[in-house]
């Protein structure tokens, strides 16, 4: 079930084109720390996850701190719905850290 | 070296909070446009002249290499960290220090983005009128390391003409900080190190502050949009309007089918009759009228089916006549992603080339572009800055399909000789980064000038002998 | 220490809204305290619902203010880990408390939309202590189990009470509920408006004396999510007050910083401060139509800026409230 998940981030993610447009926009990215907290590092972020990488400390950093505002998706020349592809990855994570089970909705939240 | 070792020795040196190894990060500091992944060993965020120096000289001891990022947003894979090294990331450091009318300049860090710059600029009636289509990402460093133009290059020319002054860090045993150049606009200051640095691509010296000229934003710019059934009527138009005394503000290009699709991925009502001009002219408020009345006769003489027009910027932005030509990035990938829809598998890259010809042949150019689509059967994109001859053809192919990546390296084989054989140059903005290496060596070659590469490679050599800023770029 | 800190929190917000039915602990009584004395009928198709969010956010703000402390403190970390077991009784009773004035506030929006409602001569009921949460926080993390649970708890109630319509008030319940349950519960059939597209075309003009101007606030989930940023101009301007637009508004907005508060405080914070600054610049009344960006806006707001929830203006000015 957790590979539904995986391979509907993979495939959106890998359509990010790494321009950046994206964090003209970001509130969270003009004050955080590094590209990490904005949504072109997320997306890469959540790529490296979907392809088996590691929930660092600054990978989670940069999953939680967004505001889900869709700023971002004002620009994406690749129309990634980016909100939804964060929240399903925090969901992702819930699932493998946060006890929540997996048998539910997931063609609901990736449909 | 270890990554944990230079984790720790460089927050020793700098402060914890200024450099991290975390594995995940070090993943988006590794990356560019062109889809390359690289080695970042650790990424550090200097917040001063000397942070940075520090990290030189760190790097210079041990013998670790040093990849100077701004927005990573280069098109030349210029600020990827091709070997395991550090990456200096310099988005810490955007402050805009001082802004003085009087003297004609900004002074700023290398890590503020250009749009945010204007912004500030604007407030006063002024801007940095160098404007690549990425201005809202890219930063004053990248765009002065990668010599960056943009819309306004043929009135304002590039980033190598309004770059006054930089303090840089030198790759030395001490991280040595200098000056070059100077505050004001004249200058003479022996060999011209300033702009020897524009355009250096971080392989030279790392940029920590800079003085740029700024220049007043116009009272206003009226604006015409038009569409031409014939591209040799276009280009007539084009030079008409180049030998009338004035520079236009904007002079951009967009062939018929390019325009097709980008108003279409914008759902534009504007109707394509043809390949499309965008001319714009910075005029007085009160003459505004009087210019749109004379640039619509040049047009339509010259054979423009349909003409738009705005007597000033604002009406412009209203009616949405700058939309098709600001889509043209949004169009590119949307054809690319469309029409490898169906195909599994698929890792759709987009070349977005930069050559420019003089503008008296660019119709041969656009020609010959024709001709290299039908050979390698790619949907060309093509959309340029006509004032200056700056042409951006591009093409989208599937990464991770063999045949199709090496037909992609063909057609770009093939449009170098193109660019060279009409008196262009390969790269007019983007800079030589990796993917044009052989490119600037064929170029050279052509002119009988290959001897300026052992001289690059000097250059180099005195800057960074030991090559640690940067390598494998450029030279 | 991030990881734990996010596990424990995020864990804490979800076992209170699975046990208690409010991702912080609070009192029950809160929730419909400010209909008291508005006699709205308890039963009726088409019912006001708050969804809790204007209530809840007072405790939040004192929650957040005890992560603050807590982000770099572990002792402090794992005592509200063991917290969140005996949830309900330690820690309302010990640390949470709730400001006076920020729940008197809260409760006066809600009866201002109420009120504005009544005078459009719109027939509603209330759900009273059936006005559960709509779980919409524990969707945002990605808690989607707990938040399907919550979800159909909520229809539960609607579907008993013979619910058709619910009207919402603030953006983040409204979106939830228009395009999150949907997805989530099969044969969802209740019709979701949100207060502002209700007043929006019935509201009657009226002119004031007083020469009101006002900078607006989109709150992102109106005005991205939902595309809804005429409704609420509609209302103001119906109501005679002028509406100046800052530079980033209607869809082009810039978020709060709310949605991070208790994870981010530090961050949260300076994006607010950015906001206030940007749109403080315009006029020195903000009129912003959500709780969580009225919270985070006022919490960085200086003395001279006025922060003011859209219905507690309209009321105000209509002469519906003092
Ligand atoms: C969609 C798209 C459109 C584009 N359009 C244009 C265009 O119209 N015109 C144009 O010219 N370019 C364009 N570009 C290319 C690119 O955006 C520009 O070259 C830009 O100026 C790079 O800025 P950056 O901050 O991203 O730099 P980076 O990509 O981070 O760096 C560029 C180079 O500068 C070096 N560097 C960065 N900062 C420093 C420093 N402080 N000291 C020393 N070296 C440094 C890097 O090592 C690298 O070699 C476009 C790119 C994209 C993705
Ligand atoms: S949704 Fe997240 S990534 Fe996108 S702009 Fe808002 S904070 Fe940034
Ligand atoms: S705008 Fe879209 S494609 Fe570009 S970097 Fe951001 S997410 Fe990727």
């Amino acid at each position: 079930m957790n590979n539904n998940l995986k391979s509907w981030l993979k495939k959106e993610t890998s359509k990010c084109m790494f321009c950046g447009f994206c964090e003209a926009l970001c509130p969270t990215v003009r004050f955080g720390s590094h590209r990490g907290y904005g949504p072109r590092g997320r997306i890469n972020i959540v790529l490296y996850l979907s392809e088996e990488g590691k929930y660092t400390h600054e990978a989670l950093n940069s999953l939680y701190s967004c505001l889900l505002c869709a700023a971002c998706t004002l620009k994406c020349p690749a129309n990634i719905d980016i909100p939804e592809v964060i929240r399903v990855a925090r969901s992702l994570y819930a699932r493998n850290n946060l006890k929540e089970k997996e048998e539910v909705v997931i063609e609901k939240e990736v449909s | 070296m270890e990554r944990t070792k230079i984790a720790r020795d460089l927050s020793r040196l700098i402060g914890k909070n200024k450099v991290s190894v975390d594995e995940a990060l070090l993943r988006i500091y590794s990356k560019d446009p062109l889809g390359n992944v690289g080695k970042a060993l650790a990424v550090v965020f200097p917040i001063s002249s000397n942070d940075v120096s520090k990290v030189v000289q760190y790097a210079y001891e041990n013998d670790i290499k040093i990849y100077a990022q701004g927005s990573s947003t280069s098109l030349a894979g210029s600020s990827l960290p091709l070997e395991a090294g550090i990456v200096l990331s310099f988005e810490r450091m955007k402050r805009v220090l001082e802004i003085s009318l009087v003297n004609s300049y900004v002074f700023v860090e290398p890590g503020v983005r250009i749009d945010d710059l204007n912004f500030e600029l604007a407030s006063k009636g002024y801007m940095f009128p160098v404007d690549p289509a990425s201005s809202s990402v890219a930063t004053v460093g990248g765009a002065i390391n990668s010599g960056a133009g943009g819309m306004r290059g043929a009135k304002y020319g590039t980033m190598r003409d309004w770059v006054l002054g930089l303090e840089l860090v030198l790759p030395d045993e001490r991280g040595s900080i200098v000056f070059s150049g100077c505050k004001t606009l004249k200058c003479r200051q022996g060999y011209d190190i300033v702009r020897l640095i524009v355009g250096s691509e971080g392989t030279l010296a790392l940029v920590t502050k800079a003085y740029l000229k700024i220049t007043p934003l116009p009272e206003t710019v009226i604006v015409a949009l038009a569409f031409f059934p014939k591209l040799e009527d276009l280009m007539e138009a084009v030079v008409n309007i180049k030998t009338q005394r004035i520079q236009p503000y904007i002079l951009e290009f967009l062939e018929k089918k390019t325009a097709e699709i980008a108003a279409k991925s914008i759902n534009s009502n504007i109707n394509i009759e043809g390949h499309m001009l965008l001319v714009g002219i910075d005029v007085n408020r009160e003459a505004g009228s009087r210019y749109v009345e004379w640039m619509k006769k040049i047009l339509i003489r010259h054979g423009a089916r349909e003409v738009q027009t705005a007597e000033s910027w604002e009406e412009a932005e209203e009616r949405g006549l700058f939309n098709i030509r600001r889509s043209l990035f949004v169009a590119q990938s949307k054809i690319a992603r469309e029409h490898y829809k169906n195909v599994k598998d698929a890792k759709v890259m987009l070349l977005i080339e930069d050559i420019a010809v003089p503008p008296s042949r660019l119709v041969e150019a656009v020609e010959g572009l024709k001709e290299l689509e039908k050979k390698h059967g790619f949907i060309t994109m093509l959309g340029g800055h006509v004032g200056d001859g700056n042409l951006h053809p591009s093409i989208g192919f599937n990464a991770l399909d063999p045949k199709e990546s090496k037909r992609a390296e063909e057609w770009f084989k093939d449009l170098i000789d193109l660019a060279i054989s009409l008196d262009g140059t390969v790269s007019s903005e983007h800079g030589i980064g990796l993917a044009k290496k052989d490119a600037l060596r064929r170029e050279l070659d052509a002119r009988g000038s290959v001897k300026l590469l052992e001289i690059m490679g000097n250059i180099k050599k005195v800057f960074d002998p030991k090559n640690i800023l940067n390598p494998g770029k450029v030279v | 220490m991030r990881k734990r800190f996010l596990n424990i929190v995020v864990d804490i917000m979800r076992e209170l809204t699975l046990k208690t039915g409010y991702p912080v602990p609070m009192n029950r009584g809160d929730i419909y305290s400010w209909a008291q004395d508005l006699d709205i009928e308890t039963k009726g198709p088409i019912a006001l619902y708050t969804g809790a969010l204007y209530q809840i956010m007072p405790y939040i703000e004192s929650l957040v203010a005890i992560l603050e402390k807590v982000e770099n403190n572990r002792a402090l970390l794992e005592i509200m880990n063991i917290g969140k077991h005996l949830a309900s009784s330690f820690l309302t009773k010990s640390l949470l408390r709730a400001s006076h004035k920020r729940v008197k506030i809260s409760r006066n929006i809600l009866k201002a939309i109420a009120l504005l409602l009544r005078e459009a001569d719109v027939n509603f009921s209330y759900l009273y202590k059936d006005d559960l949460y709509s779980g919409v926080l524990l969707y945002d993390l990605g808690l989607s189990e707990s938040f399907l649970r919550q979800a159909r708890k909520v229809y539960r109630t609607f579907k008993d009470r013979g619910i058709k319509k619910v009207i919402t008030v603030d953006p983040h319940t409204t979106y939830v509920l228009k395009n999150v349950y949907p997805k989530f519960i099969d044969n969802f059939d209740i019709e979701v408006q949100s207060y502002l597209e209700v007043l929006s075309s019935r509201i009657k003009k009226k002119e004031s004396k007083t020469k009101l101007e006002v900078v607006i606030h989109d709150p992102c989930f109106y005005a991205r999510y939902q595309n809804m940023v005429e409704e609420p101009r509609n209302v103001l301007k119906a109501s005679g007050i002028k509406v100046i637009e800052p530079k980033r508004s209607r869809k082009f907005t810039a978020c709060c910083g709310g949605p991070i508060e208790a994870l981010y405080p530090e961050l949260s914070r300076k994006i607010a401060m950015d906001r206030v600054k940007e749109l403080s610049s315009i006029s020195n009344v903000i009129v912003t139509m959500c709780p969580i960006c009225f919270s985070n806006l006022s919490k960085v707001k200086t003395k001279e800026v006025e922060i003011i929830d859209l219905a507690l203006l309209v009321a105000r000015v209509r002469g519906l409230m003092r």
